[in-house]
């Protein structure tokens, strides 16, 4: 999995960044309430916690990380804390209905 | 003000009850004709029934959808179904034929009746409201529409986006609930109905995949990816990655880290050859050059990716050491320009190379015949190891892991003076580096420079103390020294074997670390050094820290004469160890384990005879059906190592005995034969699954994979062997398994455990 999508962070930040990141998200996942997100986070954090780390992250991981195109979308939403709901634009959402009345059942 | 119906005559409550109902005032209307029903029902009923079927469509209309459904009931009870009211406004459902299929919002259709044409213009206004943000104001577009309305599907759909991006899911999803399924708008309502209902993960089960993820983009307000994603990543699954590869260039900000998803679509479009086999990788990588040809003037984060891969596919050609470094400079040329220069992403380049260059083994390829690349020898591939990580340390000198790596390539190289050169410069540039003070700890006492392996060992321990390998280096170390010291008869033996003392532990199994042990051992230093007083003392002390006494006397009697000394004071822990032996107490593991360390601590061959006493000792225990099934492993493995085939059948024979199945000994029986089928092998492999024997499991695989490797093997023995070829065979021993190939197999096994008191050569 992503490290940075795991801890909700840019690949830019610095380790002050990804420290706080990293405390919110233990605290919001404590391991005896969800173990599994809990050693996700720890690994995430093992995995980029400082400039080392980060740089042989960009360097040597050879992970996909995904196992399709589209799971990168449901996982950004999946991973992310403050995802704001914005309305579509008329035009695109337009689009869509009219696919799926073309789409038979 | 109306009459009281209870006190009126039935002509004035009739008139009264009618004007009611005239004038639109049901519920008065209604109690009135209750109270006519108490008179004359057969003539009233229905006029009360009456009254609530436009109490129900008042409720209905007023939106009271469970008041109605209440009083429809009620009035089901009063007067049977043929009395029953019109159905109230129930969740709108496929099965009911209230729930119409919606006309297209798009597309007018001149068969539409009219209230659908205004009722359509209606949802358009409500949609445009939504889609400008206006999330209070859309439902108002929509109060005209009907419950009747061929266009309430559609309005439940807005009502439920509203819903969804007020932020409110229990509405939205009750809002989308109510869409008859099957139908456009429920295929439109599906992709926010999935994101509520966190069911993102069905998305690959679900017919028309490619618009649901379309309205997924929309859904999570990524609409700029709705065009180009779900074509990605419908051509994937498809298996036309190239196709998909080339599509997925139209997503915003891919190839890049910049945006979140295109840096996750990076990474897989990227990396995702490693998975694929063969001829698909190569079209796939030829693709990814194709699409991102190399271009150092004009670098972009898509030729990074390509360098990436050709630089990590590089790691893997040791034999081509020129390729390697440039792929690995292109790389590098093209990240400075593009983020750029970075001595740490350069250093930890370098340090892969050269450690790849270190650490590969790859053996050659039996086909290679025609190689066009010269295949470069160990000392070419260590030469340029050493170049490439002193290159690392010249950028970067502030990776420890460099400098071990380079001292242990040194080391391997027998490059001595350079290697001294570098521990020291090591331990000066990382004076808290625990991992460099052990290893010069280990230097110095193998150059017998012990003070100065004493002072790194200490150092380290001090940076952490729970390390028990340091602990017992630094205990060997003060022994040696002491062992040294009291050959001379100096005093200074004494405070090292009471440093050595405070660092051992209690746990009195451990032949090198516990506390027991090494008071034996400074009583054999007192005995040298001419102290006899202090030595039976500490001889006393040892006692009453072992757990076995029988135990300590075999320790003292064989390390007393590694220390040389007099022959009457080793015949005296003898003496106390057969007279404990002579109890009925399990001792021949613990005998194999001092014997073995004595034999390191001395000179290989001069407790020969010791052996003889252990043979006895196991026999009599196997007579004495007393073997734990641990014992009796390490047993076979000290008679595999001892060749003495006696006690290794005896005591498989004994084991199985006790359980026939048992898969561990099962292997070892097995071993001994010399056509052991591999049918039999795998038959103990299914029994140790079962039993979930780890140790045996991974013994028997071990050897299922050699002899899969090794075409043509047919036995233990080679395939030229069988039954009768052992009989002519005079040299055969009488134990017919292969030697090394139980060995091989007794190694296995040591390296899968860790046995205390065995840990590293002690030297001292």
């Amino acid at each position: 999995m992503d490290p940075y999508l795991v801890l909700d962070v840019s690949e830019c930040s610095d380790d002050a960044t990804i420290r706080r990141a990293y405390l919110a998200a233990v605290k919001d996942n404590p391991p005896d309430h969800n173990p599994d997100r809990f050693r996700e986070i720890n690994a995430a954090w093992d995995r980029i916690k400082d400039t080392k780390s980060r740089a042989e992250f960009e360097l040597f991981n050879a992970e996909p990380g995904i196992s399709s195109p589209f799971e990168a979308l449901v996982n950004a939403h999946r991973y992310s804390r403050n995802t704001r709901r914005t309305p579509p634009s008329f035009s695109a959402l337009k689009e869509f209905l009219q696919q799926c009345s073309k789409t038979k059942k | 003000m109306s009459p009281d119906p209870s006190s009126a005559s039935e002509d004035h409550l009739r008139e009264a009850a009618q004007r009611h109902f005239n004038e639109g005032r049901v519920r008065q209307s209604r109690d009135a004709y209750k109270e006519l029903c108490k008179l004359n029902r057969d003539r009233y009923l229905p006029d009360l029934v009456k009254c609530y079927k436009a109490q129900i469509d008042d409720m209905m209309r007023a939106g009271r959808d469970s008041d109605a459904r209440s009083i429809r009931v009620y009035l089901k009870e009063l007067c049977g179904e043929e009395y029953a009211g019109p159905a109230p406004a129930a969740p709108v459902t496929a099965t009911e034929p209230s729930a119409p299929n919606a006309p297209d919002l798009f597309q007018k259709n001149p068969n539409d009746p009219p209230e659908a044409v205004l009722a359509r213009d209606d949802v358009l206004a409500a949609l445009h409201a939504l889609c400008s943000g206006d999330l209070d104001g859309a439902p108002s577009h929509l109060q005209a529409i009907g419950l009747r309305s061929p266009m309430l599907p559609w309005k439940l759909f807005v009502k439920g986006l509203c819903a969804y991006y007020r932020g409110d899911n229990t509405q939205a999803l009750e809002a989308f609930k109510r869409i008859a399924p099957n139908t456009p708008c429920a295929r439109a309502a599906q992709p926010w109905t999935m994101l509520i209902e966190n069911r993102c993960g069905e998305i690959k089960d679900v017919d028309g995949k490619e618009t649901l993820m379309q309205g997924m983009c929309l859904a999570l307000g990524r609409e700029d990816l709705a065009a180009t994603l779900p074509r990605a990543d419908y051509l994937w699954s498809t298996g036309r990655y190239r196709d998909s590869l080339r599509h997925i260039l139209g997503a915003p900000g891919f190839p890049g880290v910049g945006d979140r998803i295109a840096s996750m679509l990076t990474r897989f479009y990227f990396g995702m050859h490693v998975e694929m086999s063969g001829d698909r990788t190569d079209a796939y990588i030829g693709e990814i050059g194709r699409l991102f040809p190399l271009n150092l003037a004009r670098p972009a984060h898509g030729q990074l990716q390509m360098a990436r891969i050709g630089a990590l596919a590089s790691l893997g050609t040791e034999d081509r050491i020129a390729e390697m470094r440039e792929t690995w400079h292109v790389y590098l040329r093209i990240r400075a320009a593009l983020k750029g220069p970075s001595p740490l992403h350069e250093a930890l380049a370098y340090k892969a190379i050269g450690k790849s260059l270190l650490v590969t083994r790859r053996r050659p390829d039996r086909f290679d015949f025609f190689a066009r690349h010269s295949q470069s020898t160990v000392a070419d591939r260590l030469a340029a190891s050493r170049e490439f990580l002193t290159e690392s340390i010249e950028v970067n000198d502030g990776d420890d892991e460099t400098w071990l790596l380079l001292l242990e390539l040194l080391k391997r190289a027998g490059k001595k003076s350079d290697f001294n050169r570098l521990l020291d410069r090591a331990v000066a540039k990382f004076p808290e580096n625990k991992n460099m003070l052990f290893m010069a700890g280990v230097h110095a006492v193998k150059r017998s420079a012990q003070l100065k392996g004493i002072k790194y060992f200490e150092r380290a321990l001090q940076l952490d103390s729970l390390d028990t390998t340091t602990r017992e280096q630094l205990v060997l170390a003060l022994v040696s020294l002491g062992r040294h010291y009291s050959g001379h008869t100096m005093p200074a033996y004494v405070q090292c074997m009471d440093r050595a003392v405070e660092l051992g532990v209690d746990d009195s199994s451990h032949l090198s670390l516990s506390r027991c042990f090494l008071l034996a051992r400074f009583a054999a230093f007192d005995f040298r050094a001419g102290y006899q007083q202090a030595a039976q003392e500490h001889l006393t002390r040892a006692l009453s820290a072992a757990g076995d006494p029988a135990v300590l006397h075999y320790f003292t009697w064989l390390v007393f004469q590694c220390y040389d000394l007099p022959q009457n004071v080793c015949l005296d822990a003898l003496g106390c160890f057969e007279r404990a032996r002579s109890t009925d107490r399990p001792l021949a593991r613990w005998m194999i384990d001092i014997y073995e360390y004595a034999v390191l601590l001395s000179f290989r061959g001069r407790f020969d005879r010791e052996r003889k006493r252990i043979d006895e000792q196991i026999h009599r225990e196997l007579d004495r059906n007393q073997l734990a099934r641990g014992d009796a492993r390490r047993i076979i493995e000290y008679a595999n190592q001892h060749h003495t085939d006696a006690v290794a059948k005896k005591t498989i024979k004994a084991m199985l005995k006790k359980d026939a199945d048992d898969p561990l000994f099962r292997f070892f029986d097995c071993m001994r034969a010399s056509n052991a089928k591999p049918a039999v092998l795998e038959h103990i492999e299914r029994t140790a699954v079962k039993r979930h024997d780890e140790e045996a499991l991974s013994l028997i695989r071990r050897e299922l994979a050699k002899r899969k490797s090794e075409p043509g093997f047919g036995g233990f023995l080679g395939p030229d062997s069988d039954d009768d070829d052992d009989d002519d065979d005079g040299d055969l021993p009488d134990f017919p398994f292969s030697p090394q190939q139980m060995r091989e197999a007794m190694e296995a096994l040591m390296g899968t455990r860790s046995r205390r008191g065995r840990r590293g050569r002690p030297r001292f």
